[in-house]
């Protein structure tokens, strides 16, 4: 192993490419990043003259105007001036009515950084302007105060300098860490595995006496080398160039003020501890990147799209509603990420850090266990034919794979959907639907080369099928309604729940289309294609019917996030996944998830519980029958597809009669 | 029974007379193949059948040519037999080890190069044997001695502290020769080692190829060109589809066609 490692250590270092990207910019690049974004950032503009223009009722604040690095001009009404910019800010004072106080208007750009300028100061004038106001209006009263002194308020920062510099970094270095990860050891990992296989010399390599496991952990050893050499000298680099900013009296807005120092021992040994499995990880999903890839080109094309994968799931370092605790912790990069930003804030506590560093320990070893088995398959070595990503044909493996994923996908959208959701709810849902949901199901059967339509249940079902959606959902309405009530017994929802729920999908103010596209149409869709589509597909092939749709149903009560609606939505898609076995097509799922969630809209929009109709749809006779249409529909389903089945022998053998 | 074992000429081999060395002694054969099979799994053509059931033995001091088209399974049965690729049924035995026993041992007693063997760019001549050479286990002055003897043997003392990516092709296809032969293997397995070279770069592999011969060692030897056949070989076996159509000498596989020319020879037994 040592010889391997020594060699290709060595072959590193001698590519020009390799030492200048990995040693040589990190020391140059922050100095004069820094401050070049020092010089080029708005605060170097404060004492350059600004042009304002303003009309004639603004002269009494022209006074405090001086002494502020800005051109004056009176003119008349001409707020466009700005945008043309033949001006920084134009300022009007139209006059109040009777005691109303002026109004004061500024006209700026935003797009402009001058104007930005002029605006802020034009602002501090007019704060000193209105507290003289203010105090000239007092006197006039005869009540001699200065409106100053009412409230003194002074700020103490009890920080020091090193906590805040610690701060800082904690926000900074972890996304850092994990693109320099990246990038510092994408070259090696490239060269050495997927460059070998275009030169030829991987195999040569594997026909020499030495065991392939020592091959593998000689080449993982040089990456995850070279991966920390290039983060020492970035953060190296990055303390350098915050000290020369600093000392030059360059401030960089992202950075705050004063240089960025060296955190304290123990949390530099903390963070050290903390970025050596994160590394191992990095490093072994380059390795399996490389082994994966017929050339060094190729790899390269796989290594964006992981890039910005790892980088989102990282994202969350950054978030400041996320802590280090429960589920976080145990999140691949993100729980490391987490643990530095909290360890540098020292806010720290010891089981979410061992959680983060147990958990980010398996992971790396379990991503290295992956890279050794692939660099091991003759295939990939040869680049006879480059296995999908996630490759294997075997039902049992499509099976782990699949639930892997699908929980990986639910770990993501519990953190960026509602993230996203939070903000606005009617766009964010759109986003994780469209985004979020039927890409990953788009993707996932070209990504590990699984036939596309097959999978995703992309092929035309009887005309039955889609006549009997309607009995099929309002039936599954029924009984989702009769079991919330028995839940309601065990599991009371939160009082107010329900109103909540109205509320967000009333306040959207959409149109009944835009409403129904958003809430019955899009999940019927974008959901139905992962679930019933991508999931079902990948799940089915294990030929275990009963357990795949259990399954699929579970996940999809899970993917609700909501332990309310977990057992409800769960039920439903176990029907939809019936459906989707029976008939062999996601298209009736398609319109039966519509429908369903059409007539849930309409019920909590419109106030439709009204006393009779909920009695009727808790009536033991409408949920027995109602249990009895959805059986049937779903059995007439097989035998429709039966009739067709045998239809196509019939025609086929005509067929061949006829030949 | 195999079709390469209804052939006279493999039951001429199983006869012993080109089993013997020398000194008149039987001779284990250095190379083996028995029943060698490869399928390889596409997901979207299904199983390709690569090798079927090749059977042959090669013996110290022998040139083995395996001919067959592009595509024939030549490279396929090579690797297996160099322990790159493992059989899917059958074995093999190299210097007395078995492929799937005791790869370790059979790659220890191989020299392994083919057309597409590259060189690491960026080491020198010099460092790329020695890189080798510690990968067989030499060390120290031993390693520095052989280095230095293959050096000198290849001419390639004047470049030998030049960068493999600054080398000629024909200066690069005598690193690739002494790389195969720093651990002084019994058994050479070439795999189209003149493929793509010109004609002074090919006529010195050839002289290699002769030369160790005369050192006894065992040379299999996979091309499709029928001029080198006719040059080296002391033994051929056609390959084709994956199964060995014929092995035997080339007058033997004149006597089994009736052809005169090599091309016929060929020819025929791939068309029969």
């Amino acid at each position: 192993m040592s010889v391997v490692f020594r060699k290709e250590f060595l072959e590193i270092v001698r590519d020009r490419r390799a030492i200048f990207f990995a040693f040589v910019v990190p020391l140059l690049l922050y100095p004069v990043l820094f401050i070049s974004v020092s010089v080029m950032s708005p605060t170097a503009d404060r004492t350059a003259d600004l042009k304002v223009g303003f009309s004639g009722e603004a002269v009494d604040l022209v006074p405090y105007l001086d002494g502020k690095h800005l051109v004056l001009e009176e003119a008349d009404f001409d707020p466009e001036a700005v945008r043309r910019g033949d001006l920084d800010l134009f300022l009007s004072v139209t006059p109040g009515e009777g005691e109303g106080p002026d109004s004061l208007s500024l006209f700026y750009a935003a797009t402009s950084s001058g104007s930005r300028e002029a605006r802020r100061r034009v602002e501090e004038a007019v704060e000193r302007y209105r507290d003289d106001l203010l105090e000239a209006r007092f006197e006039e009263k005869g009540i001699a105060m200065d409106p100053t002194r009412a409230v003194a308020v002074e700020s103490l920062d009890l920080a020091t300098d090193s906590e805040l510099s610690d701060r800082r970094l904690g926000r900074l270095l972890p996304l850092l860490l994990i693109l320099l990860l990246l990038s510092g050891g994408s070259f090696a990992a490239l060269d050495v595995v997927a460059g070998e296989k275009e030169r030829g010399t991987l195999e040569t390599l594997y026909i020499h006496p030495i065991p392939r496991m020592s091959i593998v952990r000689g080449k993982f050893l040089v990456v995850l080398t070279v991966s920390l050499i290039a983060v020492a000298f970035n953060f190296v680099g990055f303390l350098i160039g915050s000290m020369l900013a600093s000392r030059l009296g360059f401030e960089v807005e992202a950075l705050g003020s004063g240089p960025v120092l060296l955190p304290s021992v123990y949390k530099l040994t903390l963070t050290c501890l903390l970025t050596l499995p994160l590394a191992v990880l990095t490093s072994s999903v380059l390795l399996v990147i490389s082994a994966c890839s017929r050339s060094f080109r190729e790899a390269q094309a796989y290594l964006l799209p992981v890039t910005l994968v790892v980088l989102a799931i990282g994202l969350l370092s950054i978030s400041p509603n996320v802590t280090l605790a429960s589920v976080v912790a145990v999140v691949p990069v993100a729980n490391v990420t987490l643990a530095i930003r909290e360890t540098l804030d020292g806010t720290l506590s010891l089981l979410p850090f061992a959680v983060a560093l147990g958990s980010s320990t398996l992971y790396a070893w379990l991503m290295l266990r992956k890279a050794h088995g692939l660099l091991q398959r003759e295939d990939l070595v040869l680049g006879v034919e480059p296995p999908p990503l996630l490759a294997d044909a075997c039902a049992e493996t499509r099976r782990r794979r699949a639930l892997f994923l699908a929980s990986v996908l639910i770990l993501f959208l519990y953190f960026a959907a509602s993230w996203i959701q939070e903000r606005h709810f009617a766009m964010g849902l759109f986003i994780t639907l469209w985004g979020f949901v039927l890409i990953p199901a788009l993707l996932y059967p070209v990504a590990v080369r699984i036939p596309f339509r097959e999978t995703l249940g992309l092929r035309a079902a009887p005309l039955s099928s889609y006549l009997l959606a309607p009995l099929i959902a309002a039936s599954a309405v029924i009984l989702v309604n009769a079991y919330a009530d028995l839940q309601g017994e065990f599991l009371p929802a939160p009082p107010g729940m329900e109103e909540m729920i109205r509320d967000l999908l009333t306040e959207q103010q959409l149109s009944m289309v835009a409403a129904l596209f958003l809430f019955a149409l899009s999940p019927g869709i974008c959901e139905e294609l992962l679930w019933r589509g991508a999931f079902q597909g990948e799940l089915e092939p294990s030929r275990r019917p009963w357990r795949t749709v259990l399954t699929v149903g579970f996940f999809f009560g899970v993917f609700h996030l909501s332990i309310y609606r977990l057992i409800p939505t769960a039920l439903v898609g176990v029907a939809l996944a019936v459906l989707r076995y029976r008939c062999g097509s996601i298209f009736p799922c398609m319109l039966v998830h519509t429908i369903y969630n059409a007539i849930i809209f309409l019920l909590v929009t419109h106030e439709l519980d009204d006393p009779e109709l909920t009695s009727l749809l808790a009536d033991p006779a409408v949920v027995i029958g109602a249990s009895g249409v959805l059986v049937l529909c779903l059995s007439a389903q097989r035998r429709s597809v039966r009739k067709r089945e045998s239809g196509r022998r019939t025609s086929s053998a005509t067929a061949d009669l006829s030949r | 029974m195999k079709e390469s074992e209804r052939l006279p000429v493999e039951d001429r081999e199983e006869d012993g007379r080109a089993a013997l060395d020398s000194q008149g002694l039987p001779a284990v054969p250095a190379i083996e193949a028995r029943d060698l099979t490869k399928v390889f799994h596409d997901p979207r053509q299904g199983d390709l059948l690569a090798a079927s059931g090749v059977c042959f033995s090669c013996y110290p001091g022998e040139i083995f040519g395996l001919l067959g088209p592009n595509g024939a399974g030549k490279t396929t049965v090579l690797r297996m037999l160099s322990t790159v690729l493992r059989p899917t049924s059958g074995t093999a035995r190299i210097a007395g080890r078995d492929v799937l026993e005791d790869p370790l041992g059979v790659r220890q007693s191989i020299g392994y190069l083919s057309a597409s063997t590259g060189l690491y760019p960026r080491l020198t001549a010099r460092e790329t044997l020695e890189y080798f050479g510690s990968l067989h286990g030499l060390r120290g002055p031993a390693l520095k001695d052989r280095v230095a003897q293959m050096l000198e043997l290849f001419s390639l003392k004047d470049f030998c502290d030049v960068r493999c990516e600054k080398l000629s092709t024909g200066m690069k296809q005598k690193v690739s020769i002494a790389r195969t032969m720093v651990h002084d293997p019994s058994v050479l397995i070439l795999d189209e080692p003149t493929l793509g070279l010109d004609i002074l770069v090919a006529s010195t592999m050839i002289r290699f190829v002769e030369e160790c011969r005369q050192r006894g060692k065992c040379i299999l030897f996979s091309t499709h060109i029928m001029s080198e056949v006719e040059k080296l070989c002391d033994r051929v076996a056609i390959i084709h589809r994956g199964t060995l159509r014929a092995v035997g000498s080339l007058p033997e596989l004149r006597d089994l066609t009736g052809r005169t020319y090599i091309d016929d020879v060929f020819m025929s037994l791939v068309e029969a």
